[in-house]
């Protein structure tokens, strides 16, 4: 068993950069896309307790198993699903494809996506957390800067943090994680 | 909302907690209760919060990509309340997630160099006053009056922020001079890029520059680097003085000495000297005058009298 610290950043450095292309691969399983998230959380899940045990050699094999697996169950137990989606999800085992070169944006890259992420905020949304982040400010002097209340950026704050994640881990940019190029491993015949 | 949506906006607002800068250990203790309560709860925290911290640097984006902050972020609206705010910032002395503003000042004829906590260090000129915030997350200035020399360590993420009254003079690392006489602002820059906002309106110098910048407009002129040294020359106790006025030496004279001239006669104020003086040495250039011009000279109480 490892130290939960060390699982943590395991789950930070090796899962989360793939989010994007996890995300491809549910939506495109999937055909209820209001259960998407849940289908995430539960494939983070698994993938996070099985790792508590031992860490998965091959990670993205291990999280695009654990996904196909998530979608197999819930297929079988659903009152309502296509025999292909079905018959396609057993019968693949391929997720090389969905990885595509967009995580490996690099430095300059992921500034550029990030400057992108806060540009596609509310704007004062975007207003709050440009002056937190860019500005240096503290919430209390951002709430004095705009003439608002204090409970109103922490608001603000909160809902930025869930959209900026939302959009940059769905473009495989986890900030300030240096990742080596992945070399990509077709495993199936199928598309 | 969906079971792992109510997780996530849970993480979400914890998160904005942690972050408002009041965080107690009682409210650390409940975190770690949530935490530990399930796994999904872990990783709802685990994602948002490495997408927090990547956002961290939104300030490096920035600044490679100034022409993007320009009217929306500089408009007269928000400079008033970033005013409002550097006298809010005070009262808030203390607050620990931002480094405790310093208060500074130089008396008349004083000059004085600080080394800033990042590594920058400044030096102030004659009768000046700065409020600092410098520290881990944020570099401020905050020049109240007078002139001030920056020497500013480099730090990509961390652009170092100089206002003088609703001017921003933003850097990364280089070293320039700002001098406020009440609106006015000007600023020389003597190595790398500075940039100086106002009112929605912006300019990048580079070495030699000078701008000057009031309510009205920024205007900008390249000097010579002998020109600039002068502008620098009272960090080495000189003044330098190239083609001023007479009104304009005795106003140089006037920011180092209690003792003012006063030129009395308006018919000599646009009469053009230069001269290299120790500022201090009022009573020399008042010699300069009599001696040298023929002009006649009064001390009366605090007051040098300049005449025909």
């Amino acid at each position: 068993m490892m130290m939960q610290t060390d699982l943590d950043d395991w789950f930070v450095r090796e899962i989360l950069p793939l989010e994007g292309a996890l995300m491809r691969y549910l939506r495109r399983n999937w055909r209820d896309a209001a259960e998407l998230p849940d289908l995430r959380q539960e494939v983070y899940v698994r993938v996070y307790e099985s790792a508590r045990a031992r860490l998965p050699e091959q990670p993205q094999a291990f999280l695009f198993a654990s996904a196909r697996h998530l979608l197999i169950d819930r297929a079988r137990r659903a009152q309502i699903v296509s025999i292909e989606t079905l018959a396609d999800l057993e019968s693949s085992d391929h997720v090389a494809d969905e990885l595509t070169p967009e995580r490996h944006a690099g430095g300059r890259g992921e500034l550029r996506l990030l400057q992108q992420a806060l540009d596609e905020l509310p704007q004062r949304c975007r207003e709050v957390v440009s002056l937190r982040k860019i500005d240096g400010m503290s919430q209390r002097e951002v709430a004095q800067y705009m003439g608002i209340q204090e409970a109103t950026v922490e608001k603000q704050i909160s809902k930025g943090i869930r959209a900026l994640a939302e959009s940059l881990l769905s473009k495989g940019v986890v900030v300030g994680i240096a990742r080596a190029s992945v070399r990509l491993v077709k495993k199936g015949g199928q598309p | 909302m969906s079971n792992a949506e109510q997780i996530e906006a849970a993480a979400a607002d914890w998160l904005a907690r942690r972050d408002n800068g009041q965080w107690t250990e009682q409210e650390q203790r409940a975190l770690d209760e949530w935490l530990r309560a399930a796994t999904a709860h872990r990783i709802a925290y685990l994602r948002l919060d490495s997408a927090w911290r990547g956002a961290d640097r939104l300030a490096e984006a920035a600044a490679e990509a100034p022409a993007r902050r320009t009217w929306e972020r500089f408009s007269p609206r928000r400079i008033a309340a970033g005013l409002a705010l550097a006298g809010a910032a005070a009262l808030f002395a203390g607050y620990y997630s931002s480094p405790a503003p310093q208060n500074y000042a130089t008396a008349v004829g004083e000059n004085r160099t600080l080394a800033l906590a990042d590594g920058s260090r400044l030096t102030l000129n004659t009768g000046s006053r700065v409020r600092t915030e410098v520290g881990s997350g944020a570099r401020k200035v905050w020049l109240d009056g007078g002139e001030a020399y920056f020497d500013i360590a480099h730090d990509a993420a961390h652009p170092f922020v100089v206002q003088a009254g609703d001017s921003r003079i933003t850097v990364l690392g280089t070293r320039f001079v700002v001098r406020r006489d009440g609106d006015a602002v000007k600023v020389a820059v003597a190595e790398g890029k500075v940039r100086v906002e106002q009112a929605g309106r912006q300019v990048l110098l580079l070495a030699n520059d000078t701008a000057q910048a009031d309510a009205r407009q920024i205007a900008t002129s390249r000097k010579t680097p002998a020109q600039l040294v002068q502008l620098l020359s009272w960090r080495e106790g000189r003044l330098v003085m190239d083609q001023l006025t007479l009104a304009q030496a005795a106003g140089e004279f006037n920011r180092y000495n209690r003792r003012q001239l006063v030129i009395a006669d308006p018919a000599l104020s646009g009469m053009v000297i230069g001269g290299s003086f120790a500022p201090e040495n009022v009573d020399g250039f008042a010699r300069l005058l009599q001696q040298g011009f023929g002009l006649r000279v009064d001390n009366r109480d605090d007051k040098i009298i300049i005449s025909r």
